[in-house]
């Protein structure tokens, strides 16, 4: 419980922080690239095919810059801008880096699962430690670097929270007391809702462009027009969020990591480099006797760029199977560019699994009854209704031309 | 002993297995967001992988984006779409 000697009062006992960091693959870039900071900013691969703005920072999109465009209108309506490259590898490791980071002030840290680098966090509990949540929310900001302008709102629910967070400056905690949520939510656009955008798109064509109109309606109106879904938004718009902050499962993670003595242009170099570096991680005590079910494959490029690819593997691998599926989809792939560091990230750690073998075969002497029985269910049916399985074409790529069933005749 | 039904014996001949299964999928920028069922939908979690299978164009040309899908229930289904003639369907890969 947190005391009330400070401007909070106890009231605050059930507190919910959001901390979140917007457009983060453009401030995630600046930590290599400082002096860019305050310059308009956009986020695009323009050797993805599509050249389309991703993302802007707030100085782009002053000049009118906007996520969809192709990089003609953007660079058209902003000259100065600077396109950044999307950077996945480093983005996935910074915010494990700050996901450690607020795990060692709560246990209780959730990932919000539509906004990349937001995390709520339950500061129930954490009163010993802080005077007030504000500060449990301001050490939450300085677990961030300042260039990255986090910002951190407090309330007792996690979409009030996430509001809060979203009208607070960079750098600054804003925090809305318990029995003043509903009026700190009425002017938050339906937009700020957790939902489909054709769910807010549907609300506002209904006339409810703000969480205040929603609420002066009965929400079994809106319960009858969209569902549990409806009655859910009318509830947030509320200020009541039945939705507890769930810690993600921290699953056993192995990450290898390879730098390339040059950077390599062929995949036969990349694979020989992979072969190395399962062989590694299957030496590794934690895989003794273990198989894993999904790899992440991250390459670091020339001109800091990064690529990054999760594969789910069909069935839990060992070693050579690994590195049979590595070779099978990197042959699919196209590289990107010049691959100067790789790594690789196993996850979902299994035991070993065991294959049943075939059946055993029949032995003789059941033949003579499950002939009598094919005989008499053909006689019944006038078809075998018993199949066995035969291999057809079991190289081929379409599924149902690999096995076959066969009427089975004793 | 069992009646004789009277139905005249078929060859034997092979059956397909794994056939696909045409289903109902929304989507939302070409990509699954819900398998629809006839009395719901099952919400996509996560597209977990995609793949595309071409071949055979010298003849009935086959031409399909796979995906495999884990669902907000936890369970994994692998489908695919048809972009010849723009159908959904659902096959064990």
């Amino acid at each position: 419980m947190f005391p009330d000697a400070e401007s909070e009062s106890r009231e605050h006992v059930m507190a919910i922080a959001c901390l979140r960091i917007p457009h983060p693959e453009l401030r995630i870039a600046l930590l290599d690239q400082p002096e860019l900071d305050g310059m308009p900013l956009i986020l695009s691969n323009p050797e993805s095919g599509r050249a389309v703005v991703l993302d802007t920072t707030d100085e782009a999109s002053a000049k009118g810059v906007r996520a969809g465009m192709t990089l003609r209108e953007a660079t058209a309506l902003c000259p100065d801008a600077v396109i950044v490259m999307p950077n996945p590898a480093m983005v996935s490791r910074i915010s494990r880096q700050i996901l450690d980071r607020l795990e060692a002030i709560s246990p209780l840290v959730e990932p919000d699962e539509n906004e990349a680098a937001c995390w709520y966090i339950d500061l129930t509990g954490l009163g010993r430690h802080f005077p007030t949540t504000t500060a449990a929310a301001e050490q939450m900001i300085a677990c961030v670097q300042p260039i990255l302008r986090p910002r951190a709102g407090v309330a007792t629910t996690k979409f009030t929270a996430r509001v809060a967070a979203g009208i607070a400056r960079p750098g600054a905690v804003r925090s809305v007391p318990k029995g003043q949520e509903k009026e700190f939510l009425a002017n938050a656009p339906v937009s700020w809702l957790p939902f489909p955008p054709e769910m807010t798109h549907q609300l506002r064509r209904l006339g409810l462009s703000t969480l205040g109109a929603l609420t002066a309606l009965p929400a079994s109106k809106l319960a009858a027009r969209f569902g549990p879904d409806g009655r859910l938004a009318w509830e947030l718009a509320s200020g009541v969020d039945p939705r507890p902050v769930t810690p993600i499962e921290r699953d056993e993670t192995i990450v290898e990591e390879l730098a390339m003595p040059t950077p390599a242009v062929s995949r036969e170099m990349l694979m020989v480099g992979l072969r190395q570096m399962v062989h590694r991680a299957f030496s590794r005590k934690e895989l003794k006797g273990r198989q894993v079910r999904q790899v992440t494959l991250r390459a670091i490029l020339e001109n800091r760029r990064s690529w990054e690819r999760p594969m789910v593997l069909k069935e839990p691998c060992g070693p050579a199977a690994l590195i049979n599926a590595l070779e099978l989809r990197l042959h699919a792939m196209e590289l990107p560019g010049p691959v100067e560091a790789v790594a690789l990230q196993l996850n979902g750690i299994v035991h070993e699994v065991a294959h049943q073998g075939m059946l055993p075969t029949l032995r003789p002497r059941h033949a003579p009854p499950l002939t009598n029985a094919v005989e008499q269910l053909k006689q019944r049916y006038g078809l075998s209704p018993l199949f066995r399985i035969v291999e057809v074409e079991p190289w081929s790529r379409i599924p149902e031309r690999r096995h076959a069933l066969l009427v089975y005749e004793p | 002993m069992v009646k004789d039904s009277g139905t005249p014996s078929r060859p034997s001949r092979l059956r397909a297995l794994n056939e696909p299964r045409p289903i109902q999928v929304l989507t939302e920028h070409d990509l699954p967001v819900a398998i629809l069922r006839s009395d719901g939908r099952d919400a996509v979690e996560n597209v977990q992988d995609t793949w595309i299978v071409q071949d055979e164009w010298w003849r009935q040309e086959i031409d399909r984006q796979y995906y495999s899908l884990l669902l907000r229930n936890g369970t994994i289904r692998t489908i695919y779409h048809d972009r010849i003639t723009d159908r959904w369907y659902e096959q064990a890969y």
